[in-house]
């Protein structure tokens, strides 16, 4: 508490007398920030005082610029110096921050409060998260400070309060940290609908995104600065720094496997490279990706213990702020990480970045590049290092992306309803709401413009109700009308609502803790299920034994030896991006050229050869399909390069078009350059495919049809029947209470699919499946270039370097860890063996084969 | 049975464990709206089992009730008007949810047996326990998840051993997935019983 008070004023006292309370000419207010910028011998960049001068002209709008440029300064001190200018009473919030990490906050208020204390000015800056202190909460449960900087659940929590009106109605700014990492989840939905409440209670009310640059940063700006308000400013900072992108390439050329996504065999080389001396920022794809490198590197490096960590998003809280601290005061070397690390804090002694593994979009190859930011007017460069051979070309791809500045395009959601259900009890309990007022606020969310009455009714009914159907829930009120008036009547309810609040899953974890106490973090219950006692993994870095399971908490022991076993986290596969995809598909077409332009694709030469000997490899307007027979039957692999998601659509629904022709069953596997159609038997794809099968009409039909859409709903429904209030989090007082009300949201999709089929929120988890899961605008997209494309055909003797993997897919889908490892070991080996021999002496190994 | 009971002819009993009735009306009472003709459902295949074996009584191996918060008056209302309209005896061998058990027991015409009950060669409980005869008992809800490449499904069924039978959950609205070692499991696939089963992976 103390340490506190040092940082905040206490907001009581009021002085007559003080700089701000006197009135001043309009511009002076902006001549004292001039002037403190160049007491700090700084000069404004051009965007900063654009920014000032629009926010200060009464304009919303949105900034795109590099984190560490000086966003933040650009966005408060407009509403700083109108602060500065016009007298004010104490009391209510006028400056509202909002940014996705909470652990930043404090960095953020600290970087906000130089100017304020510099300027001697009276004004109260204090953060409001989950972690602030009971005692600040209780002093803002009457009253916010001047300068709040917040995340979008606390948020919403403060809205649930009944005098939120009032706390917010003098508010004159938000800003919208990070907006570009926000607007894509249903985060930044809720901050969507947040912000038009907010802009009910304050009508004065302007709003300012940050945001990383973006190819569609009009509609960007629309979603952060709703509808209806005059076009959004986009303000461009000047300050695009130069991204280069190297390779760590493999010191033995046949190193690097053709199929794996691991990638230790490049651990030789990467520790090579690797030196305490320069603080490095390792990045990979996944979590267990992440505790294999790291135990690796240990082993390899064992001196290095001292200043190497791991930091990952289920590692405990504590552990991860000990790592961060440790990059800053450079007591910490060496950090492996997830997209833990992606964003927040400026490490800024942090010289070198790596990315394991395939970059998988531009933007985020960007955004991690951008980490290591010591040198000033310099560059920033990323050490790439590929994982298998095929993603020499991911590599090659993105650099060519970056240099054309090719980047994704980042949207908001489409009108999520279980969002709104939340939003309305939360707006039921922060002074209550009126129905149509509600709706006409409502739409003016961007994500929600286009939102039906039937759809508003319907969320309505839900959370009044049950559903629409009234029978089908007795005595169920969530929000009860009070003269016209929705309110939460029941004190429980509005307890559980408050514990629930946000959107974000947690997926069913388990706490994980030594048997002396001390937490580690969270980890899958899938996987405790399936350990037994005494058994060793990884996790955090260190071996540990499991001990036993009590309350919902995992108990291990620190143990010693070697071992393999790493938890693996859910979550889905990130998909390549579709700018990164059609560069790729680039890269190949110069490979196939003989235009070897850079080290990765000289470093790729062998596997070019070997593709181009037993198959071809595609130009860009190509799509390659390549036919094999082996023991395994007949194999159709289909190249579009569109990213695993796209062709986990697609093969079901190919596979479904080629048994309309003629029946057969397919087993189906993918990868994020293409997918495979497996049929036991000999099928005569050579006769049957054609460009047609592609079309993208009847997509939708055939889709229901091909794919399991309900068994994928059912996963999906975690999220929609969290985010709407079906299943809890968490729960006030005793554990037991919480029992009886516990059930997977599996069991409620079941139950609801069962006995209330017409549920909108089952089509709701249906059409994020299709959107998400088959991200199906683009999955139609694909279709249309195949349909523009050549489709090439090509029989091949064996898999080739391009099917490979995919077939390894599916290998890895059946069988267990070890018996995959064998088994690419010998189709690797085999390959090896019959490309040294003659033509001849591989057809008769063929047939031996199939036969 | 397909419909998760087991029927004892000798003694023209129908078996049966963990119904949780008004497990949807608790969920209710705590804002999240879940349909209530999941006891309506539940009801009906009993009554449907029951006639379709000529059963004279049905024994609860523990579970009838899922917590007071879900004991609303029309659910009270439903199950009384299902007894009343049945002559089928109705016992129940109380479980670790059955703590209000006495609420109902006259409204539901219900008769209370102790817990480790025996009748004939078998013994009645509601948790798998250690016993002299052969023991009917649930508690446990079996089920066991099935895979076949990424699809996986999760099938309710009996562990049956050589002095044990564990029922799967009546009711459709409870998480499966206790397992047991004493004996085979039984996965009940739509509308038959199959033979042992055992999933495939881990």
């Amino acid at each position: 508490m103390a340490k506190k008070r040092t940082l905040l004023k206490p907001p009581k006292r009021v002085k007559a007398g003080k700089p701000v309370a006197v009135a001043a000419p309009s511009a002076k207010g902006l001549a004292g920030i001039e002037a403190w910028f160049a007491a700090q011998g700084w000069t404004p960049w051009a965007f900063q005082r654009e920014t000032w001068a629009r926010y200060r002209a009464g304009e919303s709008g949105l900034v795109q610029v590099a984190t560490g440029a000086g966003k933040t300064y650009a966005a408060f001190l407009g509403p700083l110096s109108e602060l500065m200018d016009e007298p004010h009473d104490r009391g209510g919030v006028r400056v509202l921050y909002i940014t996705p990490l909470r652990a930043v906050t404090r960095d953020i208020s600290l970087a906000m409060k130089r100017p304020i204390d510099d300027l001697g000015l009276d004004l109260c800056i204090e953060d409001r998260t989950g972690d602030t202190t009971s005692g600040v909460r209780a002093r803002q449960r009457h009253r916010l400070p001047e300068i709040l900087v917040t995340t979008p659940e606390s948020l919403c929590l403060l809205l649930t309060r009944a005098n939120a009106a009032d706390l917010f109605k003098d508010l004159r700014c938000i800003i919208l940290d990070e907006w570009h990492e926000l607007l894509v989840s249903k985060r930044g939905t809720q901050t969507e609908l947040a912000l038009a409440r907010l802009r009910g209670f304050a009508t004065r009310v302007r709003t300012w995104a940050l945001s990383a640059t973006l190819p569609n940063a009009a509609e960007a700006a629309a979603c952060a600065v709703g509808v209806g308000a005059s076009p959004p400013a986009i303000v461009r900072g000047e300050m695009t720094r130069k991204v280069t992108l190297e390779t760590v390439l493999p010191s033995v050329a046949s190193r690097l496997p053709w199929v794996g996504h691991l990638g230790l065999s490049m651990l030789p080389d990467v520790v090579k490279v690797l030196d305490p001396a320069m603080p490095t920022l390792i990045f990979t794809n996944t979590r267990s990706q992440s505790e294999r490198w790291f135990s690796a590197l240990l082993v390899a490096k064992p001196e290095w213990e001292p200043v190497m960590a791991l930091h990952h998003g289920s590692i405990d809280k504590a552990e991860r702020e000990r790592v961060e601290g440790g990059l800053k005061d450079g007591s910490i070397r060496i950090v492996v990480a997830t997209s833990s690390l992606d964003l927040g804090v400026d490490f800024s002694p942090l010289e070198r970045v790596l990315q394991i593994g395939s970059p998988k979009g531009i933007a985020r190859l960007m955004q991690r590049a951008g980490r290591a930011r010591h040198r000033p007017n310099t560059g920033a460069t990323v050490l790439c290092v590929p994982t298998f051979a095929l993603e020499l070309f991911e590599i090659a791809a993105a650099r060519e992306a970056i240099e054309r500045g090719e980047l994704e395009p980042r949207s908001g959601l489409a009108k999520p309803l279980d969002v709104l259900a939340q939003h309305m009890v939360t707006c039921a309990m922060g002074g209550g709401f009126e129905e149509r007022s509600l709706l006409a606020e409502v739409r003016t969310a961007y994500s929600y413009r286009g939102l039906t009455d039937e759809e508003f009714r319907w969320t309505l009914e839900l959370v009044a109700h049950g559903g629409a159907t009234l029978t089908a829930y007795p005595d169920f009120h969530r929000i009860e009308s009070v003269e016209g008036v929705w309110r939460v009547t029941k004190p429980r309810l509005a307890t559980l609502h408050r514990l629930n609040i946000g959107t974000i899953t947690a997926d069913t974890t388990l706490e994980i803790r030594y048997v002396s106490g001390k937490g580690l973090g969270r980890i899958e219950e899938h996987f405790i299920a399936g350990l037994r006692e005494g058994e060793k993994f990884i996790y955090a870095g260190k071996v540990l034994q499991f001990a036993f399971l009590r309350d919902l908490v995992a108990y291990v022991r620190p143990a010693t030896g070697v071992t393999n076993f790493t938890p693996i986290w859910g979550g889905t596969r990130l998909p390549i991006s579709e700018s990164l995809a059609e560069s790729i598909r680039r890269a190949l077409e110069r490979a196939r050229d003989g235009m070897l332009d850079s080290a990765e694709l000289l470093a790729a030469a062998e596997i070019v050869a070997v593709q181009q000997r037993v198959s071809i490899i595609p130009r860009a307007s190509d799509v390659l399909a390549e036919i094999t027979r082996t023991r395994d039957g007949t194999h159709l692999c289909v190249f579009p390069f569109e990213g695993r998601a796209v062709h986990g659509g697609m093969a079901p629904i190919l596979a479904l078009r080629l048994a309309r022709l003629r029946k057969a069953t397919f087993s189906i596997s993918m990868n994020d350059y293409g997918f495979e159609l497996l049929s036991p038997d000999d099928f005569p794809f050579e006769d049957l495919l054609s460009q047609a099968l592609f079309t993208p009409e009847g997509l939708a039909a055939d889709a229901l049809e091909a794919v399991n859409i309900s068994e994928l709903a059912r996963s999906q429904f975690r999220e929609v029947a969290r985010v709407a209030g079906l299943v809890f989090q968490s729960y006030p007082g005793a554990r037991k209470t919480g029992r009886q009300v516990s059930a997977s949201a599996g069991l409620i999709f079941d139950v609801l699919r069962d006995f209330d089929p017409g549920s909108l929120l089952l089509a709701q988890a249906q059409r994020e499946v299709i959107e998400r899961h088959f991200e199906h605008s683009r999955l139609t997209r694909t279709l249309e270039r195949i349909g523009r494309s050549t489709l090439r055909i090509t029989p091949t003797a064996r898999p080739t370097p391009l099917s490979f993997p995919i077939m390894i897919e599916r290998l890895a889908a059946r069988l267990s860890n070890e018996s995959i490892k064998d088994r690419i070991e010998r189709m690797q080996k085999q390959w090896a063996e019959d490309a040294s021999k003659s033509p001849s002496q591989r057809k008769g190994l063929v047939r031996r084969k199939s036969s | 049975m397909p419909e998760r009971c087991a029927f004892w002819p000798a003694r023209r009993t129908l078996l049966v464990a963990d119904l949780h009735l008004g497990k949807c009306e608790t969920f209710r009472a705590f804002g999240a709206p879940l349909p209530t003709a999941v006891n309506r459902e539940m009801l009906d295949r009993l009554t449907c089992a029951s006639a379709q074996r000529g059963a004279e009584r049905i024994l609860v191996l523990g579970d009838l009730l899922h917590a007071p918060a879900g004991l609303t008056p029309a659910l009270l209302d439903e199950v009384a008007e299902w007894r009343r309209s049945t002559d089928v005896e109705f016992s129940v061998v109380p479980g670790n949810h059955d703590r209000h058990l006495a609420k109902v027991t006259d409204p539901w015409n219900i008769r209370i047996m102790d817990p480790g009950t025996s009748e004939g060669p078998f013994a009645f409980h509601h948790f798998p326990v250690e016993t002299d005869r052969f023991l009917w008992c649930g508690h446990q809800h079996p089920a066991k998840i099935f895979r076949r490449g990424s699809e996986s499904i999760k099938l309710p069924g009996f562990i049956i051993g050589s002095k044990i039978g564990i029922l799967p959950a009546f009711t459709r609205f409870a998480a499966g997935g206790g397992t047991c070692s004493t004996g085979r499991f039984y996965p009940v696939i739509d509308d038959c019983v199959s033979p042992p089963l055992e999933p495939l992976g881990r």
